[in-house]
């Protein structure tokens, strides 16, 4: 029993770490890059003096980086995210409405690039023709930039899913084929052949099981990959999610909104990381 | 080729290919009558164990061809469909690999993967106890629940055998069966097949490298190099008269007892006192 | 069989083809008009493919294609560049962990692991988009491809500390140092010469994830700032793409067709080193 709680606790532990972390490292690059102190909003000449004293003021208070980033966790923990100085909304009312758009991209899309991968790796395991047909899919899928893939999809009028499907799926090919391809190829496999069992029977009892935790080592990736894709098929398409709000606090250089999206990316592929990482051991 | 008789077991001329290295067998003839022990003898790389699995079709799921005749009690099975040919595997002729102990699933007790090879083909169980009594292992429901690696070498292969006769097949295909094993283990597997094959009337093909312990039981041996049958004959004409020159070659590599050199040459060296 | 071998032969030396043609479009780029890439023909505006312009004109009334083959140039130098500099760190960082292990072995796995575990379109928005507005073209260009570079090391430096420590505890380097050969000239003799094929591969395959990284910036407006074209920056376009001409999804095309080409060199090249 001890032994699962210590186990659990270091894998909670290095996730608290890469969230500060990924946190921290956001904060820092911002506050060492050139135009940090500048907002172009202080050159507009219809702004009056005092609302531009207020700019200048709001930048000042994030020039400090251990300041604000210490202010910016104690607000957490009360569940306020501060607010969002494009938008001018607070952060956490902005991310709860936005994340169920995100997710609901991200959960189709997952699975239905996973379950797309997994039948193309077996099919090009048990068959020539199939792995020559999927791995031309593949190198395909592979060769394009996801925005252009959000591109091509949104012009024939597709379900924007079926980009993530689509950008997760070369690279979940490749590695599920390799993994059956191996686990094919022992003897054990061989002898279960040689008994007459059914392809089926094989594949859930001997395949299967040995493969498992490898498969599951890529949950993490994947989500971050899928994260990753959601930002250039949200801006797309209009939908109102996270990845569209990262991007419109890139264009109008929101850092405390940007700040927080990153953690709470980090912070969700982490716990897929970790969930699997929990369930392999 | 040559007309068999009805009563021929198996009678096979193939030629097989992997995309890579075509002509892995050329015409290979092989035949087995009921009951007969016949040993294939090759060194690495002859095709010995294309041979084996290609008797069972399974050279296509490695990415290799197989063409020719395949006659098994009457029937081509090169012609049948996959299920039909699944039918065949495991219940008509049975397959046993070498290294044992990868070639059962680690995850598996040995009981269930017994068990597995018996619901392949029928239902129920078979007298699992039993079947442990006719390979020598001890018929113990506790040895049932063990897992491979607590397995010795010598007992999985014992149970792999078991594995391949459960079906009482009429065909039983020993690829290496006793490479990996020491020589005194060896001699009890070998010893095991000719039981089997005494108790059942079960035909065995026994692939090899090692020509002696291929001569100890078997009725019949052919010899294989680069994929092509040199020759084959019975145990006592191979040992006795062989005709080609590759099988002599294998005759005269097999080690003696070794003599003790004469020290006559040597001087002695004084040693000092 | 011998078919198929051929059509994968036949596909690679198509691929270099296209990349040795696409390495002249590079060339001819720079002698097609210095700086006619930002020039605005405000005549021909959203223009039709003519003569004069093959692939029309934006909507600021620039030649699609002149910009098209700046963009090759830009894309390729850069991701090249980009490439060099982080596989040059990884191949520092990465081979010292691997030979020296200790301390600053564990550090940097740790390191990697966390910073790998960071959504790096995220990151890489948020750094590019803290530029200011007055930034210059060419700061924007340098600092996007040195953003990719710094976060495209992590990975290349897990392979060649891998393959370091690999020859480090190879049998050759026991060999080696058995004869008593110096530390230095194990390093020299030994190590390096084996770490340059993985360093070889390592450029090759992060060039095609830069474009792909850059071309993802691009479309979302954060890559090079105008008039800089880039093949991201010219997808900027497709942000309403059922207005887009077709001539706009030229970029796309051509970053398909050169990602495909460094995919398939790729082995070929393996196999020369």
């Amino acid at each position: 029993m001890p032994r699962w709680i210590t186990r659990t606790a270091r894998q909670l532990a290095s996730l608290a770490a890469t969230v500060l972390l990924g946190g921290l490292l956001t904060a820092t690059l911002v506050r060492t890059s050139p135009g940090f102190d500048s907002d172009e909003r202080q050159l507009d000449p219809r702004l009056d003096a005092a609302s531009r004293a207020l700019i200048q003021e709001e930048h000042g208070a994030n020039r400090d980086v251990v300041r604000f980033y210490v202010r910016h966790m104690r607000a957490m923990f009360h569940g306020d995210f501060g607010v969002s100085l494009s938008l001018q909304s607070p952060i956490g009312a902005l991310i709860r409405a936005r994340l169920p758009v995100t997710a609901e991209l991200m959960g189709v899309g997952l699975a239905a690039g996973w379950i797309l991968a997994f039948t193309l790796a077996l099919a090009a395991v048990w068959s020539p023709a199939w792995s020559k047909i999927a791995g031309l899919l593949s190198a395909g899928a592979r060769s394009v930039p996801s925005a252009a893939l959000a591109v091509l999809v949104f012009v024939v009028r597709g379900p924007m899913h079926v980009v993530i499907a689509l950008v997760l799926f070369p690279r979940l090919f490749d590695y599920f084929r390799n993994l059956l391809s191996d686990a094919y190829s022992q003897p054990h496999i061989l002898t279960a052949r040689a008994k007459g069992l059914h392809p089926g029977g094989i594949l859930c009892r001997h395949v299967l099981p040995v493969c498992a935790p490898q498969l599951l080592a890529l949950a993490g990736v994947s989500a971050s990959m899928a994260f990753g894709a959601a930002i250039p098929v949200e801006t797309l398409g209009d939908l109102p999610g996270i990845g569209q709000l990262a991007w419109k606090a890139a264009l109008s250089r929101d850092l405390p909104l940007l700040v927080t999206l990153t953690m709470l990316i980090t912070l969700l592929t982490q716990v897929c990381n970790t969930a699997s990482d929990w369930w392999r051991s | 080729m040559k007309s068999y008789t009805i009563d021929s077991l198996l009678s096979a001329r193939i030629s097989a290919d992997y995309p890579d290295r075509p002509g892995v067998l050329r015409d290979v003839e092989l035949e087995i009558a009921p009951g007969e022990i016949v040993g294939l003898v090759g060194e690495s790389g002859s095709g010995k164990s294309t041979l084996a699995t290609a008797l069972l079709r399974l050279l296509e799921s490695r990415g290799g061809k197989t063409r020719g005749e395949l006659r098994f009690q009457g029937r081509n099975l090169l012609e049948l469909s996959n299920r039909e040919m699944r039918r065949v595997r495991g219940r008509e002729i049975g397959l046993v690999l070498q290294s044992p102990l990868s070639a059962l699933n680690p995850a598996m007790r040995i009981g269930h993967q017994i068990l597995e090879s018996w619901r392949a083909h029928r239902e129920g169980s078979p007298d699992l106890l039993q079947l442990l009594e006719m390979v020598n292992l001890p018929p113990e429901a506790a040895f049932l629940e063990r897992y491979p690696r607590q397995l010795s070498v010598g007992q999985a292969q014992r149970v792999l055998i078991a594995m391949a006769i459960v079906h009482r097949p009429a065909l039983l295909i020993a690829d290496e069966s006793t490479s990996a094993l020491d020589v005194v283990t060896q001699a009890e597997i070998l010893n095991l097949f000719s039981s089997l094959n005494r108790q059942m009337g079960m035909a065995v093909l026994y692939i090899s490298h090692d020509l002696l312990s291929v001569g100890s039981f078997c009725h019949k041996i052919s010899i294989l190099q680069h994929g092509r049958m040199v020759e084959s004959n019975s145990s006592e004409e191979i040992f006795r008269n062989p005709q080609h020159p590759y099988t002599q070659a294998l005759l005269a590599a097999i080690p003696r007892l070794p003599t003790f050199p004469r020290t006559t040459n040597c001087h002695r060296v004084a040693v000092p006192a | 069989m011998q078919y198929g071998v051929g059509l994968v032969e036949v596909m690679r030396r198509l691929a270099t083809v296209l990349a040795i043609a696409f390495m002249a479009v590079m060339l001819a780029a720079s002698f097609l008009g210095g700086s006619s890439y930002s020039a605005q023909h405000r005549e021909f505006i959203d223009a039709a493919p003519s003569f004069q312009f093959p692939l029309g004109t934006d909507d600021l009334g620039r030649d699609r294609l002149v910009r098209l083959l700046h963009a090759t140039r830009i894309s390729l130098l850069f991701a090249g560049a980009a490439s060099l500099g982080a596989t040059l760190v990884a191949a520092l960082l990465g081979g010292i962990a691997g030979y020296a292990g200790g301390w600053f072995d564990r550090i940097l796995v740790r390191v990697i692991d966390l910073l790998l575990a960071l959504p790096s379109l995220f990151l890489l928005l948020a750094t590019r988009a803290m530029m200011p507005l007055n930034a210059s073209p060419i700061s924007t260009l340098l600092v996007t491809y040195a953003l990719m570079s710094l976060m495209g090391w992590l990975s290349p430096a897990r392979v060649i500390r891998a393959g370091v420590r690999n020859s480090r505890d190879s049998e050759y380097v026991l060999q080696a140092r058995a004869e008593g050969c110096t530390e230095r000239r194990i390093l020299l003799r030994h190590i390096l010469p084996n770490l340059r094929p993985i360093m070889v591969a390592q450029f090759w395959t992060s060039i095609p994830v830069f474009i792909l990284t850059e071309a993802s910036l691009g479309f979302l407006g954060l890559s090079a700032s105008e008039p800089f074209p880039t093949w991201g920056s010219l997808m900027r376009e497709l942000q309403n793409p059922l207005l887009a001409p077709v001539e706009a999804f030229a970029p796309i095309a051509a970053i398909a067709l050169s990602v495909s080409c460094f995919k398939l060199i790729n082995p070929w090249r393996g196999s020369q080193a």
